[in-house]
């Protein structure tokens, strides 16, 4: 912002406060009016989630002074920036691997590549970046890896042989973390498949992860302070299903249905003190699906600083809030809590068993229209995508939810207990494609990225998002 | 009573009721359990201190009393967008001139005067309104820093760029 100006004179949070409340069409004038106006609207985040909430026409201001047809063709003009959108050099083969394949962490994704992994900052109108590139390279193949918006290290599960180790990586240089690597499973019985997966998690402090141990036929889970190496927990468990970090320390874990009188929900680890590990609280009991997946975002997402490139950021994300979205069984829909309200339930309800119809408030019904298929619900930012596919297996409704604060939808407030709940009037979308051609679809701040399967190719032109059905 | 002095160093002694409109005073006398507040500088000495400064007290003398804005309600947001409207007296307070206009909000923000900053920057936000870019440059005496090459280049940034 340059100084000569009353309104470059203002602090960026004022200017921000005054911008965002302006209507789209008005903000999309000002980017035009000089450079340190188009750089500091394209770098705001709350200013670009107006903007795509009012493309998606979710944000409605009445207050505008402009026509309809100026405010139509503003928003014309701005959805050529979704139209632009080049997919197809993203693709990637499928088969090679189902599980795991993405890693996305607000605005960075990542997939597993020739043996490596390669890095994409996904191209955003937040500062027009262009798209940069990353491979971090390995012997062998990959089966799973994660990454922290912080901090810059990269935790992969390499199998090799018998062994699977975790390496820890700097994310910038592609070079050995200062922490040294880790084994988490020798297997007695042979070869490691190369279809075998891990999760992965990682926080400031914690490093979780989990694996089928085909010795003992179980899940291990182990959790490490990565900074020091020290292995501080170990467990398996027939019934551990995924896992997360809320925060630091808490960990959740989810658990399928034991044949011992257990049932499916969440588990609630405290790994700040080991001591206290054992036992764990149950957060949640309930019909978690079978195929479900946990999921934890930081809303917001990730924020390109002015000097952006891949090799020389460090990440950190917009906002600290977070939600938590976990799948129950198909049909049934997402539950989605705000961490915060999570962590607050932990705290007052200790020990105690929370059976999942105190959840329900918190649940979000997708379409029963069509099956639901696991691998096609995540979450980024602060939006939920669902991908359903018809029962006819034609075609694939793409369901987006919006939680942010400034969408329509709110978390309220209860009356009596106080407990702050997300309202399930979702708002909810639908982009039609032909299902079959989906591999898989990661989100960015405001960009999206198709996968499509090589053997529809013939049909890229086809895929942009058809926006005029938002 | 409050003394209340300003970075240029006038001395202003006002109701305590009024003080209290800035939270930023508040605060401070509350943390200290002293009736003396001094804000430091309000903008690094380049301008006359004491007009804005005046004109902030005004406000919070007519406003005194009303119940400050709470900061944890979830909706508050939401509120306040939905009263684009500003009241009566405020939209009388706030027809100034440019100058004093951004040292009132600034002010306001520094002393933590929230509904005046809102007031302030809702009156800001009133004067672009509708306008093109060019009215927005006279209108606040800004220059068009874009070469004609940025300009086409703003054109085409919104396609993805090659991949390095």
């Amino acid at each position: 912002m340059t100084d000569t100006n009353q309104l470059g004179r203002l602090p960026w949070e004022l200017l921000e406060e005054i911008v965002a409340q302006l209507p789209a069409p008005d903000i999309l004038t000002l980017e035009k009016v000089a450079r340190g106006f188009h750089d500091f609207i394209r770098s705001s985040p709350r200013i670009q989630h107006k903007l795509g909430l009012w493309a998606a026409g979710l944000e409605h201001n009445l207050s505008t002074s402009f026509t309809l047809v100026d405010s139509v063709k503003a928003l014309k003009e701005y959805r050529t920036r979704w139209k632009s959108v080049n997919i197809d050099r993203y693709q990637t083969t499928i088969g090679t691997h189902t599980f795991g394949a993405n890693v996305d962490v607000g605005g960075v994704f990542a997939i597993p590549k020739d043996n490596g992994i390669q890095f994409y900052t996904l191209p955003s109108s937040l500062r027009a970046i262009a798209p940069k590139s990353h491979k971090i390279r390995f012997g062998s193949g990959v089966a799973g890896f994660t990454f922290h918006p912080q901090e810059d290290v990269v935790v992969v599960a390499v199998p090799i042989g018998r062994i699977i180790n975790l390496h820890l990586i700097t994310m910038s240089g592609g070079v050995p973390h200062p922490s040294a690597l880790k084994q988490i499973i020798e297997s007695e019985t042979g070869p490691i498949s190369p279809s075998h997966s891990v999760f992965l998690s990682i926080t400031g402090h914690r490093l979780a992860s989990m694996a089928e141990n085909t010795n003992t036929n179980t899940i291990q889970l182990n959790v490490w302070d990565w900074r020091t190496g020290e292995l501080l927990f170990e467990h398996h468990s027939p019934y551990y299903q995924s896992l997360g970090f809320l925060d630091d320390y808490r960990l959740v874990i989810s658990v399928s249905a034991s044949k011992h009188g257990g049932s499916p929900g969440l588990l609630l680890l405290d790994t700040k003190r080991v001591s206290l590990m054992v036992p764990t609280q149950t957060l949640f009991h309930g019909p978690v699906s079978s195929r479900q997946w946990i999921c934890l975002s930081e809303a917001g997402g990730y924020h390109p600083s002015p000097q952006d490139t891949l090799s020389s950021t460090p990440f950190y994300p917009a906002s600290s809030q977070r939600i938590l979205a976990l799948s129950l069984e198909p049909q049934r829909g997402f539950g989605v809590i705000k961490v915060e309200t999570l962590l607050k339930l932990a705290r007052e309800r200790a020990g105690e068993e929370i059976h999942w119809e105190e959840w329900k408030p918190y649940l979000v019904e997708t379409s029963t229209e069509g099956t639901l298929n696991a691998s096609y619900h995540w979450l980024s930012g602060f939006r939920l995508f669902s991908a359903s596919v018809t029962k006819d297996g034609r075609r694939c409704d793409l369901h987006v939810y919006d939680f942010s604060p400034h969408a329509r939808m709110k978390f309220l407030h209860l009356a009596g207990d106080g407990r702050k709940v997300i309202r399930p009037s979702v708002v909810g979308h639908r982009l039609p494609w032909n299902a079959m051609d989906i591999h898989d679809i990661t989100f960015g701040h405001d960009s999206m990225v198709v996968q499509l399967c090589p053997i529809s190719l013939g049909s890229i032109p086809n895929v942009a998002p058809d926006i005029e059905s938002l | 009573m409050v003394l209340l002095v300003t970075s240029d160093n006038k001395n202003f002694v006002v109701d305590r009721e009024v003080a209290d409109r800035s939270v930023f005073v508040k605060n401070t006398l509350e943390a200290r359990g002293l009736s003396i507040a001094t804000p430091p500088m309000l903008n690094g000495g380049c301008f006359e201190l004491t007009s804005p400064f005046l004109q902030v007290l005004e406000y919070c003398q007519h406003h005194r009393g009303e119940p400050l804005p709470t900061t944890d309600d979830a909706n508050a947001d939401e509120n306040r967008k939905r009263t684009t409207d500003i009241g009566e007296w405020d939209r009388k307070f706030i027809t100034v001139d440019h100058e004093m206009l951004f040292e009132i909000i600034l002010a306001a923000n520094y002393l933590d005067i929230k509904p005046l900053l809102d007031v302030g920057c809702k009156t800001i936000g009133n004067m672009v309104k509708g306008k093109s870019p060019e009215e927005v440059r006279k209108l606040f005496d800004i220059v068009n820093d874009f070469t004609p090459e940025e300009e086409a280049q703003i054109k085409k940034e919104n396609e993805w760029a090659e991949d390095p």
